[in-house]
């Protein structure tokens, strides 16, 4: 049988050790080596996030946050275009942070077995799921005010790549533990409560020209997919999934899970219903 | 849409539209994009410490140089909270204090670039001896140096943190050792109106220097001033005066 390539897998590594060859460049670019083609500029200089936080306060003040860079506006627009295309595909082909999570996500699941990802009550998780807005608001609330990266007090994105050096903050390295200790027990647990790019990106679900979406008429109604997604969806409930956790993993797709074919799938129109008479 | 496609949309538009915003000139990964570079000799192509001017702020030098903007603070003993966002003419106007004779300013953070990142220096100038030890515990320092530069360095007593700048904060001249002379707030290029008010002056006296009402007092007197077609000159000097 022909080995299928995991694509997006490949896309996770890919974009993990490109962020993490660019902070390792910018590092010793400084005793003079640094690595062809790939650039040594700051983290702060590609973080798409850094273009939300200070947009606001670009456009309100007329000033640039100090460490932001133009370029963060141009990733942030790359993403949005991506996005508005395809859905947060960013959150699981791109997301370092999101990759480690997923990885370590595998060892919980080796654990925990089928009570991988249900810890949460579903109560107390549908509440939660709406943190993420908070934190958003916050973050762009406080960098507005202040004119500078407040997020960087807690940021487990950069805590990951400057783990090692005296720019880490404490309160950075110590999400990021909490973070990678949580997706033991839950998928992706900083994407799903706290994340506030993915509040922003995720917001896409609701408007993009691709979705995932379900063939009633094919269904089997086995909800395999319900139980492959990493962010809890009720695929099997929908007839196009809109939910602004969705990151377009694939992993419910008749690609991967769904045992039907074209029965779950990522496209622009709805599939045609089949009315069966009696 | 197929996996592999996504993968394939991901990887276009991520690295096209890095490659289309640079060719309109949009990728900017660092705020200063004039700093000039080594046009010849073994360090071709390496950022010049002699195109850094006095508004050239520590943050342009951290991205073009790789020295950390805390570094520099360090090395030229201007503690800050925002240390990126101080400038190459703050040292300058720190060391005022020092009187004419001792000059410590723009020049002495290209000699120290210099120095660090391992380039041939220009004129010589004067260093604070903060900004040596900096050089000595990063392994810059070398006996031929030290006879070199001797003559130039400043003793100053390192000031660890912004409080201590703004409550007993004190700069010795390598004149004078014995004189201590306390470090009032300057107004510089970074001084932001919240400075200003936490140094004593009330906001409505601020706004009445600038003319307009402040809504934001974290923006630097230099930012509102241009903004609103000021003279910062003018401004800084009469914020001086208020000062208490």
């Amino acid at each position: 049988m022909k080995k299928k390539w995991n694509l997006r897998l490949i896309s996770q590594l890919s974009f993990f050790l490109l962020v993490a060859l660019i902070v390792l460049n910018h590092e010793i670019s400084e005793s003079g080596i640094v690595l062809p083609i790939i650039g040594s500029s700051s983290l702060h200089s590609i973080c798409p996030f850094g273009g939300v936080a200070a947009f606001v306060a670009l456009f309100r003040w007329d000033v640039m946050v100090p460490k932001i860079h133009l370029s963060s506006f141009v990733v942030l627009g790359i993403i949005f275009v991506m996005s508005i295309i395809a859905g947060p595909l960013v959150c699981s082909y791109m997301c370092p942070l999101g990759s480690i999570q997923e990885w370590f996500g595998g060892l919980g699941r080796k654990i925990f077995k089928k009570r991988y990802n249900h810890f949460v009550p579903l109560r107390l998780d549908k509440i939660l799921r709406y943190l993420r807005y908070l934190v958003l608001i916050w973050v762009v609330y406080l960098t507005t005010m202040s004119l500078r990266l407040v997020f960087l007090e807690v940021d487990p994105y950069f805590a990951l790549f400057n783990f090692w050096s005296s720019e880490a903050t404490l309160g950075g390295l110590f999400v990021l533990g909490v973070t990678l200790l949580l997706s033991l027990f839950v998928e992706r647990p900083w994407c799903k409560y706290a994340c506030p790019f993915g509040a922003l990106i995720g917001l896409t679900n609701l408007f993009s020209i691709l979705s995932i979406r379900r063939n009633k008429t094919t269904c089997v109604d086995c909800k395999r997919c319900d139980t492959v997604c990493p962010m809890n969806i009720e695929v099997s409930k929908k007839k196009v999934v809109r939910d602004h956790q969705c990151i377009r993993c694939f992993a419910c797709t008749s690609e991967v899970s769904c045992p039907v074919p074209q029965t779950v799938e990522l496209k622009v129109k709805a599939y045609e219903e089949v009315h069966h008479e009696a | 849409m197929k996996r592999k496609w996504a993968a394939v949309l991901v990887l276009l538009l991520t690295f096209g539209g890095i490659y289309l915003a640079d060719m309109l000139g949009y990728w900017q990964t660092t705020s200063n994009q004039d700093l000039l570079l080594v046009g010849e000799g073994d360090e071709v192509g390496l950022a010049d410490p002699e195109a850094i001017r006095g508004s050239t702020t520590f943050l342009d030098i951290e991205q073009s140089f790789l020295i950390p903007s805390a570094t520099l603070a360090t090395a030229f003993n201007l503690p800050s909270e925002n240390p990126g966002s101080l400038k190459a003419m703050d040292v300058s106007e720190f060391y005022e204090v020092l009187g004419e004779e001792v000059e410590l300013g723009t020049g002495s953070v290209k000699l120290f670039v210099a120095l660090y990142t391992d380039v041939p220096h220009g004129e010589l100038e004067n260093l604070p001896s903060t900004a040596v030890d900096v050089l000595k515990e990063n392994g810059r320092w070398s006996e031929s140096l030290e006879e070199e530069i001797s003559a130039y360095i400043i003793e100053v007593n390192p000031i660890s943190s912004v409080e201590d700048e703004s409550d007993e904060g004190l700069v010795v001249s390598e004149e004078n050792e014995s004189s201590v002379l306390p470090s009032a707030l300057e107004i510089a290029g970074q001084t932001t109106v919240k400075d200003v008010v936490d140094a004593g002056v009330p906001l409505e006296t601020v706004e009445d220097i600038l003319g307009i009402k402040v809504d934001q007092v974290n923006l630097s007197i230099k930012t509102i001033a241009e903004q609103n077609d000021l003279s910062f000159g003018t401004v800084k000097e009469a914020l001086q005066a208020v000062l208490p």
